[in-house]
This record gives C-alpha cells, structure tokens and sequence, in this order.
C-alpha cells in the first residue's frame, strides 16, 4: 500500500541519521520521525474517513439515485425535506429512547457485576472469561435468537410472563413503541454489560486496598465503602464507558434491523423502532436515494458530535474536580 | 373465520399440516377479482452434470403433459405448467375430497388461464413495503382497514419522492 509505503520509508530513511542519545539536540530529519510514524493512520484516515465524509456531504445537496446517479444540484432540498418529514424526529426518539432504555440499566448492572467479581471468589478468572462471553456471539445471532425469544405466538418471555400471571394476552412485542424499544434493548443489554463490568473490575482493581482496610476499620458497611471509595475513584472509567456506550448507542443498527422479520429496514409497521441508521439504510439501500441518505448520515454525524461534545464537557467537569 | 392465500399446491401442504382431523373444514374458492402470480419454478440442466442427457429427458418428462396431470391429481396438486393439460378433462374433472369436494381442476385451470402478467416497475420495492405494513397495521389492530389504506397510499407516494 501507498500509505504504509511512505510511512515506512521516511522513517527507514531517517533512522541512521538519528543521533545518540546524548542531550545533543535532534536534527531536523531526526524530529520528523514521530509524525512518519503517525502517518499512516492519518493517510488512512483522509483516503476512508474524511474523503468519503466530504463526498458524502456533496451528494447530500444533489438529488442522486444510487444507480443512475448525480440527478442534478439541488442545495439543501434533501436537508429542508428530512426537517420536514415526521419519520425523522419519531426516529431520533427511537435512537435516544433505546440508548438510554440500554445503556442505564446496562451500566448499573455491570457496576454491580464488577463488585461481585472484585471479591475474593472461587475461580475467579473462570467467571470474569464468562462474562465476556456474549462479546463472542455475532450480534446477527444475538439479534435472531432474541426476536425468537420476543416472539408473539412461541416465544420464551410472553410463555414465562403468563405462567408468572403477569400479562393475560400474549405482547406483541415488535407492534408497539415501548415493547419493541425494550426487547432491543434487552439484547444490546446482554452484549454489552459483561464487557463493561470488566472495564469496572480492572478500574476497581487500580483502587489502593489500604483505602478498603482503613474504611473497615473505621466500621464503614460494604454499601457505604462501594458509595464512599470505590464509585469516586472509578469515576474517570464511568465516564469513559458512558462515551462509548453514547457512540455504540447512537449507531446501533443491526438489533434492530434484524428484530423486525421483514427486515426491510422499516423498523415496524409505524417506524416504531427505526433508529437514525435504519432510517439512513433505508433511503440509501432500498430506496436507492443516496442524496436523502447523505443528508441523513449528516444530520446524525452532528448529533453524535454534538453528544459528544457534551460527553467532553461533562468529563472535563467532573474529572477534574474529582482529582 | 380462517383464510389462505391457496396456490394448487398448497393444497398438499394442508392436507399435510392439518391431518384426517382437518378433513371435510376447508373449501376452496377463486378470490374476487381472480387470482395472481408471485413467481414459479423452472427445471434447469447444467451443461456441466455428468449426466447432463438423462437429466433433460428427466426433465422433459416431468414437464410432459401426462405427468402434469398425474402430479395435479396426485398429492402435491402442482398445477400444470402447459395449457393444454389444463383443458384435458382429467385435469378439469379433478375434485379435491379433502375440501368439501372443491372442483379444484376447474378452479385453478380457470385462474391460470385468466392470468394477466403484471408489471413490475424499478420501483417495486418501495411502493409494495407501505401496503405490507398497512396489512401489518390492520393485524395489530392499529388502525382502521380504511385508516391504513390512505396511509398505504401517502407512505408509497413519499417513496417515491425519496
């Protein structure tokens, strides 16, 4: 490859000429050698990250159909008519509702999970790999197996529900927005909780012990060290998995794509659980209208940045005043 | 009271899935309108098989009129791919048993030779997905027939815009 070519040669070029490290100051060719080293990744990253972003928002102001082509300039007609149309905020609903319906159980669950892991257990490396073991699974089978498990007439959770006599009918559980929101989440739930209670467990693991032994001898109860030590001295971790989760959480596509039998990128009979993906995927790949998905993978790049810039902000705070 | 969409051979699978116990319920009837076409199949000998011969004589025989008819009248109850066989009276005078003696010959022959092909323009596909989901809506109990057909109509004609 080109890139990595250039990369490597700079480098390779420039080593010999490296002087001993002796506190003579490096040569000019000497103090390029970092950036040969970074190179690539930013080669890479303007050839497939930010040329196809910059091509995308050209196609986004044309009206272009993915098989016959640019249709002609048409300035921000896909953006005025994606602000106009009403699938657009039921779909963004969808994307926040089913990020937070996943990702703030998910979180809670996997502190809890790492808690239980950081104590003195039986085979202990035994059931920290178990944990992670849903990360394993393909989320094309996760994503099959729990639309079975949600279905209406032969699935697992409405025959639990009714034997428990909690529900008399069984739920359809793709027809309706806060069934359908739940039973994705469920599934983003089980792939992702393990993974994050390890990040919690190694966190936990860097707190100083003596911080443990001083609380208990000063008489502080389990809940009241976990409150009092453990949660504020992870909390740089906690907030590096609320952005990962922000960004896995907003891009999630595949859950729902596949709970919906058709899979035809609907997200159910009234867009019910079409996130901005699905949407995206559906203008682009079934309608063929790359200029409309364009405009739509836009609009969510900027939300996600926007998140994001939020997510930066929230850090910033709170990090520092817990240092 | 329960319906199918009933191609001929469907009436095999049925009578399959429904058992002696099913025997005598079910009728078959022409929808209003008469019926359609989604698909078919074909028979189709590779040059490269090892016996690419014997497989087009298999073929040929199994396409020949006379093995049409006996397929028809037979379990399976494919209906015949030849116009000829289904004028043939063994074809016309077939009664299925099984659904209230339903003079299943006369019905299919009736709906293949009325059959009109359809167009299917480029872009099928986004027109038809609004009229499965007003179906969907109805069998949600979401909206009204009436309600998820003008909605059928206004999701097919914004597809088209997009």
């Amino acid at each position: 490859m080109t890139v990595d070519a250039a990369g490597t040669a700079r480098t390779l070029a420039s080593a010999p000429e490296r002087p001993p490290r002796s506190g003579i100051r490096p040569r000019r060719a000497g103090r390029l050698v970092p950036y040969g080293f970074i190179a690539p990744f930013f080669l890479v990253f303007a050839l497939f990250g930010l040329y196809p972003l910059l091509y995308t928002l050209w196609v986004s102001l044309h009206r272009w159909d993915r098989l016959t082509g640019d249709g002609g300039f048409t300035g921000l007609a896909n953006f005025r008519d994606l602000f106009d149309d009403p699938d657009f905020y039921t779909a963004t609903f969808n994307t926040f509702s089913i990020f937070l319906l996943s990702t703030v159980p998910q979180l809670v669950l996997a502190l809890a999970v790492a808690w239980l892991l950081d104590r003195r257990l039986r085979a202990r490396t035994a059931w920290r790999a178990l944990v992670l073991v849903p990360q394993y699974v393909s989320v094309v089978a996760v994503a099959l197996v729990f639309s079975q498990l949600f279905g209406r007439d032969f699935g697992v959770v409405n025959w639990v529900l009714e034997q428990l006599g909690l529900i008399r009918d069984p739920v359809d559980w793709t027809a309706d927005t806060w069934s359908s929101h739940l039973a994705i989440s469920c599934m983003v739930m089980w792939r992702w909780t393990g993974y994050n209670a390890l990040i919690y467990l190694a966190a936990m693991q860097a707190v100083p012990r003596d911080l443990y032994e001083s609380a208990l001898v000063d008489g502080a109860g389990r809940l009241l060290t976990f409150r009092r030590i453990t949660l504020p001295a992870i909390r740089p971790t906690l907030l590096f998995t609320v952005v990962i989760s922000t960004i896995g959480g907003l891009q999630l596509f595949a859950e729902p794509f596949l709970f919906d039998p058709q899979a035809n990128a609907e997200g159910g009979t009234e867009h019910q659980f079409q996130t901005l993906t699905l949407m995206l995927y559906k203008y682009g790949f079934i309608n063929n209208d790359a200029g409309y998905a364009s405009a739509i993978s836009w609009v969510l790049f900027l939300v996600i940045a926007a998140v994001a810039a939020v997510n930066f902000l929230v850090v910033r705070r709170l990090g520092g005043s817990a240092r | 009271m329960a319906t199918i969409t009933c191609p001929a051979w469907m009436t095999g699978l049925i009578q399959t899935a429904a058992g002696t116990a099913g025997a005598g319920k079910w009728d078959i009837a022409s929808v209003p309108g008469g019926g359609g076409n989604w698909g078919g199949s074909f028979l189709t000998v590779p040059k490269q098989g090892k016996h690419a011969k014997e497989a087009a004589e298999l073929a040929d025989f199994l396409t020949s009129a006379d093995s049409e008819k006996k397929i028809f009248t037979g379990p399976t109850g494919s209906l015949p791919s030849l116009t000829d066989a289904l004028s043939d009276p063994a074809v016309q005078n077939t009664r299925k048993a099984y659904f209230n003696d339903a003079p299943t010959g006369r019905i299919f022959a009736a709906s293949a030779k009325n059959l009109r092909p359809s167009f299917r323009g480029t872009k099928d596909q986004q027109v038809r997905i609004p009229f499965a989901n007003a179906l969907q809506l109805v069998e949600q109990r979401k909206e009204s027939p009436a309600a998820a057909w003008s909605k059928a109509l206004a999701d097919a004609e914004k597809n088209l815009k997009h």
